[in-house]
Order: structure tokens, then sequence, then C-alpha cells
């Protein structure tokens, strides 16, 4: 069967005659560019744009008129899929777990609920737990029991790869299986797709603002290997001894809501970090991964001070990091969350623009960002926040840079600006990054010395 | 630990009915109509009982720490109350309409009981929020789901909130709370900074809405199918 339409705002034509052919059983994959034109596309295809009821907001309209534009079907009939994105909480409906499963599913029974969540590697103890205290691995692995127990013929996975560990990617790739022989459809919106290829029965590329369909996928950009290799060749001989961030013995108990972990396996409860040492030295750059839920945001909190282990010392440049005080630590250190538009406090590029003195800085903000001084911090792309971001923080004093999930929502082409810019950044400001990522392409290629993480100990150090 | 963590699980799931039931029972229990002079005394040593009552309970749904908060605030506005009342009991202000108190000891014990009626307020507000679950809603049609979209946004900009003032922290524009708690200068800081928290929080929450309206939506119309 085959769908093809075109999706209008204002007379410009953002998506130009798209064509997706699915049949019952089959598996589309469409990987390319990651744009906002990419996220309209998944909005229709799963019937939450256009939008009939228009948001009467003031002065706001700009934000939301993408979604009201003008669908129009040339081919076929347009499909509801279920949607399984990559920003869990965007599609979560309610606090809790159980309440989720209450009033999406006809699931109502605690234990047929249970059941659900064991099928995604979640135990009984998430039965109760409110959502806010999940990691992202384990809200996407909710997403997936919940479209589990949905009675949908079609289904959509948006870009949720990135947060699931090799657990997650099992479960994601049976439940596709599933869906296979129970001949539904399948749309798969990915950059790491790897693991999924044997289920693949057709591909496409999107580019701009259309889909284009392939005999064979296209893998990592050719580019993005020439870069990498450029920039070992230029690092070999810059590492030193000097020691820029240290974890000694350190143990942390307090899991959120007073919960411990249990482990599934024994039933036994485990701290959530346990004995963790390891030392960064300066220009030995590390990337820590780990399963969902391992403690790997934990070992970033830790070095910010927002919380505070029991046991062990943590130092940052041979200094004992309470005796620092914020202003200095976050100057020695400087973090790029996942979601940048925390971070963010202004709300102008031009604002930004000003802000940044440094010429260097500013040449390289121009370059990347386009020169319209009015955009605003909520009309970008997540590419563009973390560019900005990471130049508005990025000082001489900046010793460590610690970025959570950097390739993150980006396509390979960001992936390869974003490092370009980091190799650069390097060469000119002299830090260490310590990087935390689920992505198995981003570590294999990046080649950073590795942290792995797993119940709370380190388990592998490479 | 458990027998706490099981009570707040067993109260999610008691009917919404008797959790109106208790909201309307408090207001009256709080706003009395009903009392007189000659009664008032009994109904001061009630309410007592009633609040310390209250804040056991409230401490064993919502933790301890929540509710010590909660305390601290309000001893803070305990301080400036006591300030106002002393004018109002100096200047023989009228108190209260609803009943004439002849006596000054009376009146003091009026003026105290305003207070401790806005903690027992207070916490009341905060077991109803708790044990209160969207779900509940969604059998009352389009305006059970309008209730469940409010929940749900109420909670999602207590979680953005959170979200943020914990970035701004490690981006070190906001301290922390060893910091205020080690430095006063800190608590000023904050202040300041506080505009900026809610207004990341409302423009975080605009990236937002129009997503979960839809969601919404979707389950009115498969409600209605």
């Amino acid at each position: 069967m085959v769908l093809n339409f075109s999706y209008y705002v204002k007379n410009k034509t953002l998506l130009k005659n798209i064509k997706i052919e699915s049949n019952e059983g089959s598996v589309l994959l469409i990987s390319g560019d990651i744009n906002k034109n990419l996220l309209l596309l998944s909005g229709i295809l799963c019937g939450l744009i256009p939008s009939t009821d228009k948001l009467d907001i003031e002065h706001l309209e700009y934000l939301f008129q993408d979604y009201y534009g003008k669908l129009e079907i040339h081919q076929g009939i347009l499909e509801e899929y279920y949607l399984i994105g990559d920003q869990p909480d965007r599609h979560f409906l309610f606090s809790m777990v159980f309440e989720e499963f209450m009033g999406r599913t006809t699931l109502k029974k605690e234990n047929e609920i249970i059941e659900k969540l064991n099928q995604a590697d979640l135990d009984s103890s998430f039965y109760f737990r409110k959502i806010n205290t999940l990691s992202g691995g384990e809200k996407t692995k909710l997403a997936i029991a919940l479209a589990m127990s949905s009675d949908s013929k079609c289904f959509l996975f948006y870009n949720c790869v990135p947060w699931l560990d090799n657990t997650g990617r099992k479960i994601l790739s049976n439940f596709i299986k599933k869906l296979i022989s129970e001949n539904k459809k399948t749309i798969i919106f990915e950059q790491e797709y790897d693991f999924l290829l044997p289920l693949v029965t057709s591909f496409a590329n999107f580019e701009n603002n259309t889909l284009k369909y392939e005999k064979q996928h296209i893998k990592i950009s050719p580019k993005l290997y020439t870069l990498i290799k450029k920039y070992k060749n230029n690092q070999s001989d810059f590492s030193s001894d000097e020691c820029i961030l240290n974890f000694k013995n350190v143990l942390f108990n307090n899991y959120p809501n007073n919960l411990h972990k249990i482990d599934q396996a024994t039933g036994l409860t485990y701290p959530l970090l346990n004995n963790i040492s390891f030392t960064i030295t300066k220009k030995k750059h590390f990337i820590l991964t780990g399963e969902n839920g391992s403690g790997k945001s934990t070992i970033f909190n830790l070095c910010f001070r927002l919380i505070k282990p029991q046991i062990g010392e943590i130092t940052l440049l041979n200094k004992n990091i309470n005796d620092f005080n914020r202003n200095e630590l976050c100057s020695y250190i400087t973090y790029i969350s996942q979601f940048p538009q925390y971070q963010l406090i202004h709300h102008n590029l031009s604002d930004y623009k000003n802000l940044i003195k440094d010429d260097f800085l500013q040449d390289k903000l121009n370059s990347i960002i386009p020169n319209s001084d009015n955009l605003s911090v909520i009309q970008m792309s997540l590419f563009e926040m973390k560019i900005l971001l990471l130049l508005s923080s990025i000082n001489s004093r900046t010793k460590l840079l610690m970025l959570d999930e950097p390739s993150w929502g980006l396509d390979n082409k960001q992936i390869f600006s974003l490092l370009n810019l980091l190799f650069d950044l390097m060469k000119q400001y002299d830090f260490t990054i310590f990087a935390i990522t689920h992505s198995k392409e981003f570590i294999k290629n990046i080649n950073f010395n590795t942290l792995e993480i797993n119940k709370g100990i380190l388990i592998n150090e490479t | 630990m458990k027998l706490k963590k099981k009570l707040s699980q067993k109260l999610l799931f008691i009917p919404l009915w008797s959790k109106i039931l208790y909201l309307i029972v408090n207001a009256i229990i709080y706003f009395p109509f009903f009392i007189t002079e000659t009664n008032f005394h009994k109904y001061i040593l009630f309410v007592l009982i009633y609040v310390l009552f209250n804040t056991f309970l409230a401490s064993i749904i919502c933790g301890k720490k929540t509710i010590l908060i909660i305390i601290l605030l309000w001893i803070t506005g305990l301080l400036f109350y006591i300030l106002s009342s002393v004018i109002f009991f100096l200047c023989d202000f009228a108190i209260t309409p609803t009943m004439s108190l002849s006596t000054p000891l009376n009146k003091i014990l009026y003026l105290s009981l305003y207070p401790i009626r806005m903690l027992g307020i207070f916490l009341n507000g905060f077991i109803f929020i708790q044990i209160l679950s969207p779900v509940q809603f969604l059998k009352y049609g389009k305006f059970g789901l309008k209730i469940a979209l409010v929940l749900r946004s109420v909670n999602f900009i207590t979680d953005e909130f959170k979200k943020n003032r914990q970035a701004l922290i490690m981006s070190g524009i906001i301290p922390d709370d060893e910091e205020i708690k080690k430095n006063k200068k800190n608590i000023l800081l904050m202040l300041k900074q506080s505009p900026l928290l809610i207004t990341l929080t409302i423009r975080n929450l605009f990236l937002w809405i129009y997503w979960i309206i839809q969601y919404f939506k979707k389950i009115e119309k498969k409600e209605l199918k």
C-alpha cells in the first residue's frame, strides 16, 4: 500500500511528495537528516499534525505555525501510527508508571501490568515508581512496554535507540520481530540501526524535505572517519599525567524516593555506586557508558556536588571538590546537558552573540548557525542549541568538558560538525573531555578511553 | 518503610468520591462558620489534635523532608504573622466576622488559631495531591480528561522546574542548598535568579504543551469511539 502526501505551511512546501510504501509485516527504515521537517513527517504519520484547533496564545503563534499547515494526500489513506519517540517525557500522560497503563491500555490488573513491565526489562518495583524518577533508558523501555500493550496495527519508532542499552536493544528487536509475525506495519526513523538491519524490508533516506528510497542503507559518513583519523594523528603526543578528575573508592547509596536498587536475578539490594575509582588525566579523554540506570548520571551529579558520596573522595585538579566554591567549580568544569534548553538562559541568538567576546568562538558561532539574530532559542534545532551552549560555556579556565549524550538526537552530518568543533576547541582551549554516551557507533569511532559501569560497579576501563 | 510505602500506594486506589469528601470535610473543619464563643475552646483543642494527626499522616505520605520544608516556611510566615497580629490585637480590630469575642484571652486564642489552620490547609492539600490519581478522572469523559491534563501540566511544570534548577546549579548560575546554608548572601542571589528559573520553566512548557494536548485529544477520540 502506498501513501503519498505533501505538507504546506503558508504556501511553503515543508514536505514534498512523501511516498510511504508499507505493507502488512513490512519494516521501513528511514535515515538521513534530522530536522524540523522530519519531526513533522513523523507527527503527520502519527496523526498529531496538523491540528485543527489552533492554540491561541498571543505573540507565540510563530512557535506553533508549522503544526497548523495544510496536508494534501495525493494517494492512499493515512493510517495513524503508534509513536515511540525520542523524548519519552513528551508522550507520557500521567505521573506514575501504573497510571500510564491504566489510562492508555486495556490492562487494569497489577499482575498483567507487571508482566508487561518484565517483558521490557523493568521489574515489579517499577509498578509504583514515579516516572520522573526513571532514567531516560528506563522511560524508553516503559514506552516500549506500553506499545506492547497497544492494539494498534502500525508502529513508528522515532530515534529511540540512543536511549537503549544492550538489553533494551534486544527487547526492541524482539518486539519488531513480533510485529512482523503479527503482520503489523513498522516504520523506524533511526541513525543507529545496525542491529535492526536484518529485520528491515525497505530503506529510505530523508534529505531536506523529501524521501528517497534506496536499494541499501548508507552507513556513517566517510567524512567522519577522515576527521577522526586526522584528530587521532594530531593527538598522539599530547596526553600528560596531570590529574584532572579523580574518584577514590566512592560509594553512593541514595536512590530516589529511598528505594533501593534490586538485582532482578538475586533479589538482593545494592548501592547505586559502589567503590568507584578512576582517574582522568589531562588530554586523556573518557567516555562513560553502561546499562540504563547503572549510575552514569549519578557520577556526573557527584562531580557537581549535587549529591555527596557516603564514602570516598572526589578531587578536581588534586583538590577535594568540597573545597571549591560553586563559581570556581563551574569555571573549571563545563557541563553540556543532553537537553540544552535547560541551560540556555537567554532567549535569542543575538543575546548570545553579545555575550561571546572571544573572536574564535564568535567566528565558530557565525559559521555554524546562520546569521539571523532574531532566531529564538525555542525555534532552534537540538543541534543548534547544543552548539550555542557549547560556544557560550567554554572559556580559558575550562579544564574538563562534561558532555551528556553529545550525539543524542543528531544525524551523521550534525555529529560530524559537532566533533569537528570539539576538536578545534580542544586545540584552542586545552581541556579534557568526559562524556556519557550509549551510542556504540560514537564510542567505536571516537576511540576515547572507556569507563563501563554496571549495577553501580565499574566493570571495565579501557 | 515498607508499611509507609504500602499505605501511600493503597490510598491512591481509594474511590475518587471519598477523596473529594475528604477535601470537603477539611474545608468545613478549617472554615468553621458554626462555632460560637461557648464551643470555641473545644474547637481549638480539636483543630490542634487534628493538625498534629495530619502532620504525622503527611510525613508518611509526602515524606519527612517535604513536611520539614513546609514547616520551616510556615515558621517564617508565622514570624510576620505575629507582628501583624500584635497590631490587630492592640488596635482592637474585629478579627472574625462570624462571632464576637468578648475576652482578650479568647482574642489571643483566635488569633493563634489562624496559622494553625493555615498549616492544616497546606498539609491536607499536600495529602490530597499525593493520593489523587488522574486516571480516576478518565471515566468522566471530556471533563475528566481536562482535569487529567491540568494535573499532568502541574506535574510537568514541577519536574521542569527541578531539572532547570539542577542544570543552572551545574552551570554555576544559581547556588546549591549547601552554599545557601554556608553563606546567607547566596539567599539573595537565589532570590535574584528566581524569575529566571520561572521564565525558563514557562519557556520549556511551550515546547511541550502542543504535543500533550494532541495526545489527550487522541485518548478523547478513542474514548468516544
